[in-house]
């Protein structure tokens, strides 16, 4: 079963970004092929992306908070949301590597390299969320010269195939990220499965 | 529990056995599981914190702040 922040991610989250995708549809037809004059659409697309996917591992580490909570003896319960979510980084900054790392990093088990060993796919899976975050930066403030630096390097285009793409991956590294949450919880604090 | 916090008001939450205050940063989450991000300063939050950060709570565990008259 997987975790309400990833039923939300797949439900809300995915519902959101269908709805620019429809617009886009809209715009462009359903035919295949490249289609002129949608840049600045298709790359609100990635910042979008970005945006869901930041809300959804924020989500998550506040079900993985709760389960670390309710744990707790009660006197400590309070002072332990406090500790674990201070100065969250996922409040404030892109849901980088390192900012994953650092906040799940707080519940007791080092986040980035239980998701490299939990799928073939994980480390490719956050080496493409860096490239989306960096473009989305790119898109947010406008930098046309890093735009089109990155686009020449051929990691990502601002083309509905590519957005489409990153959006599968994105998708697949958040459900790892939900499986390796639930499962190193069970370790550190000796309980079931909590979602 | 009312959920409708503003940006900027001044809150009472949990610090361990003790409360201390903060201010509304930002308010999100579904309606049914909504969560505050309550900004914390060292003078306001009586000194539990030594610069200027930021805790996430889930709504039922903040009340807004009774203003001195």
């Amino acid at each position: 079963m997987p975790s309400t922040a990833l039923v939300d991610w797949r439900s809300v989250g995915l519902a959101r970004l269908a709805e620019l995708e429809a617009v886009h549809a809209q715009a462009t037809g359903s035919a295949r092929g490249r289609r002129w004059g949608t840049t600045q659409l298709n790359r609100s697309l990635f910042v979008v992306l970005v945006a869901q996917f930041q809300a959804y591992a924020r989500r998550l580490h506040d079900q993985a908070v709760d389960v670390h909570v309710a744990a707790a003896v009660p006197g400590q319960q309070a002072l332990l949301r406090a500790l674990l979510t201070q100065g969250r980084k996922l409040e404030s900054q892109n849901p980088r590597r390192a900012a994953l790392g650092s906040d799940f990093g707080r519940l007791g088990f080092s986040f980035i390299d239980d998701l490299k060993a939990a799928t073939a796919s994980a480390a490719s899976d956050l080496d493409s969320l860096e490239e989306l975050i960096d473009f989305r930066n790119a898109v947010g403030h406008g930098d046309e010269v890093r735009i089109a630096a990155i686009e020449a390097q051929g990691r990502i285009k601002a083309t509905k195939g590519s957005y489409q793409n990153l959006r599968r991956t994105i998708d697949r590294l958040a459900g790892t990220m939900d499986e390796v949450v639930a499962t190193k919880l069970t370790v550190v604090l000796g309980i079931s499965q909590p979602w | 529990m009312a959920h409708d916090f503003e940006l900027g008001a001044t809150v009472v939450i949990p610090w361990g056995i003790d409360e201390v205050r903060g201010t509304v940063a930002e308010v999100y989450g579904p309606e049914n599981d909504r969560r505050v991000v309550v900004a914390l300063t060292p003078e306001l939050s009586s000194y539990v914190v030594d610069e200027q950060t930021t805790v996430s709570l889930p709504a039922d565990a903040v009340r807004l702040a009774v203003v001195a008259a």
